[in-house]
């Protein structure tokens, strides 16, 4: 499998920034950094700490959403190439 | 669930709609494979050749189950704003799959593998490394299991306002469950999955839209309620609450992604570039799934306001009764989701009960049988225990032993001791056996005397954690001390090589 496409082969364990950038986005969600027993300010019905709360859970989403496209190709170049022949375009199917 | 504005004969027409829709899938998946009752492969696997949506699913099946909604919602009335970490950490079980589950595709693909053991037998050579992971995956499925039974009672006498009892509804279910399980394979459980799926996923969409007619239209309402009623619950937490926050997204990040079912399903997967597409999709699930739960928890602080721990466990079914009276519309909607949560606890404990057939009909009755066992007698093997242990579980069901949730936390800290064994043993080739079986015995035992002595979190931090540090430790510093056998050694290279 080395052989086919060595430069294309990517592990997301093997990138740190993808684990490093997590775990701030994930951190930025939880509100250690404020005192204990804050209310206020509210913004749009919400505290703003749990907005941001919020904000950092679709973060995570999207981060990774993105780190699963962009960051994993182990075995699919030689699987599709090996598939093409019964599918050209491997689209979604209901059948199992 | 008194008073409740329907229940009754509707309520029996929907559960009975939706265990016939099941066996119908389970009837025509079992037509499509006549394989699948002479190969574990087919039956536990389906064949290895699922498809995106199917897959996606699946996946979806069995990390939220009818549970996630009486369990979580319950959870959000109490804690409050906090609770939004359930929104992270089912988020973040992806990241615990993007851990381990790119090499472990490959490596499984290669060799076949049809049970989460095969791969540590595989990778480590040892009896008594497989034999543990086997014993703390099969107490994991139990407990998951037990849970589910739990839930599938409370959600029955429920919907029929107890024309059913609780008891012969649950029978009923679990006959059917084991029914197109045993006709379909995992083939039945995955596209079981997607019609419990979507019925789970609009029913909460549903309770969330009626619980903001009922709640006044307005979310800062509710807040504005908490600011003067239970402050607690809308100011920033202690540090302590903010340490386990972050102890709880890790603990079910890695706990969950090692669920057994979880393993099977990416042994399951039609190819790489499927298994992708669909994890792809449930990174966005949580917002929708847990994200409306806690939602629905927070609207019903206003809506039921002032009650108890016990009587907040209710609450979905006060809900759903309050919302079903808004008016018809509502009250057909809310009989489907309620049907809809007994499938999807349904759709959660199939797959739980195969992977807990697939190892001990592999791992346990044909590893250690006095004679070579065949794939048609391990199928048969695995579906007798499987029914047995569905049978003596709903015995412990019908005497609940906690809070839902808190069952839940006691299967993830013994689960989350086979991380090492799998997301280590897969880059670091020096591993060793003895260290992983000490480290993993070491890290359960500390967790279960953390859980069974009330000394569940150290400053916030659960004590599946601290027992997986321990774990880690072991496996780390003893690898480092030990040489490996020439077949251990072998075996970290052929991993390598796969990719």
């Amino acid at each position: 499998m080395s052989e086919s496409a060595p430069s294309r082969r990517r592990e997301p364990i093997r990138n740190p920034w993808i684990w490093i950038g997590l775990v701030v986005i994930v951190l930025v969600g939880i509100p250690w950094y404020l005192p204990p027993g804050t209310l206020y300010p509210l913004l749009f019905g919400l505290p703003v700490w749990t907005l941001v709360a919020v904000a950092s859970s679709v973060g995570v989403c999207g981060f990774l959403h993105w780190a699963l496209s962009k960051h994993w190709n182990l075995v699919e170049d030689v699987e599709e190439a090996a598939a093409s022949g019964a599918s050209k375009d491997g689209s979604e199917s209901w059948t199992t | 669930m008194d008073n409740l504005t329907f229940g009754g004969w509707a309520g029996i027409s929907v559960l009975l709609g939706f265990a016939v829709l099941m066996l119908l899938i389970g009837y025509f998946s079992g037509r499509g494979q006549p394989n699948m009752r002479h190969n574990m492969k087919s039956y536990y696997l389906a064949g290895g050749n699922l498809g995106v949506v199917v897959l996606f699913f699946t996946l979806y099946a069995t990390q939220y189950s009818g549970n996630t909604v009486i369990g979580y919602a319950p959870q959000a009335y109490r804690v409050g704003f906090p609770w939004w970490q359930s929104v992270t950490f089912f988020t973040v079980v992806m990241a615990g799959y993007m851990l381990f589950a790119p090499r472990l595709y490959a490596v499984a693909k290669k060799h076949s593998f049809i049970t989460p053991t095969d791969w540590v037998r595989h990778r480590f050579s040892s009896p008594a490394v497989a034999l543990l992971a086997t014993v703390l995956m099969l107490w994991g499925l139990a407990s998951y299991l037990l849970e589910q039974l739990i839930a599938m009672g409370q959600a029955i006498a429920g919907l029929t306002g107890d024309t059913v009892p609780y008891q012969i509804g649950v029978l009923v279910f679990v006959c059917v469950m084991l029914i197109y399980s045993w006709m379909g394979g995992m083939r039945a459980v995955a596209l079981t999955d997607v019609m419990q799926g979507i019925a789970l996923l609009v029913g909460i969409v549903a309770l969330l839209v009626g619980g903001f007619v009922l709640a006044g239209g307005s979310w800062s309402e509710t807040t504005q309620y908490l600011v003067e009623e239970r402050p607690d619950a809308v100011a920033v937490p202690p540090l302590e609450d903010s340490v386990n926050w972050f102890s709880m997204i890790l603990l079910v990040a890695i706990g969950i992604a090692m669920y057994p079912h979880a393993i099977q399903r990416i042994y399951s997967a039609r190819s790489e570039r499927t298994l992708k597409r669909s994890l792809k999709r449930m990174v966005w699930m949580p917002l929708i799934t847990a994200g409306a739960v806690f939602c629905v928890g927070m609207l019903s602080t206003q809506i039921f306001p002032g009650l108890s721990d016990g009587e907040s466990e209710q609450l979905v079914g006060r809900l759903t009764n309050a919302v079903a009276g808004i008016n018809p519309v509502f009250y057909v909607v809310m009989l489907l989701f309620v049907g809809g949560i007994v499938a999807a606890i349904v759709s959660t404990s199939d797959s739980a009960l195969l992977s807990f057939s697939s190892l001990v009909s592999k791992d346990l009755y044909a590893r250690y049988a006095r004679r070579e066992v065949g794939e048609h007698r391990q199928v048969i093997i695995g579906k007798g225990v499987g029914a047995a242990v569905v049978f003596a579980l709903l015995l412990l069901a019908w005497n609940p032993p906690a809070t839902l949730v808190e069952i839940f936390v006691l299967k993830i800290e013994l689960l989350v001791q086979l991380a090492p064994a799998f997301i280590l043993g897969l880059y670091w080739r020096r591993l060793a056996s003895g260290p992983v079986f000490w480290g993993m015995a070491a890290g359960a035992a500390l967790a279960s005397m953390m859980t069974l002595t009330g000394m569940e979190t150290v400053y916030g931090v659960h004590g599946g954690l601290i027992g997986l540090a321990l774990n880690l430790v072991i496996c780390v510093v003893g690898s480092l001390l030990v040489r490996q056998s020439p077949s251990e050694a072998k075996a970290g290279e052929s991993v390598a090589e796969v990719v």
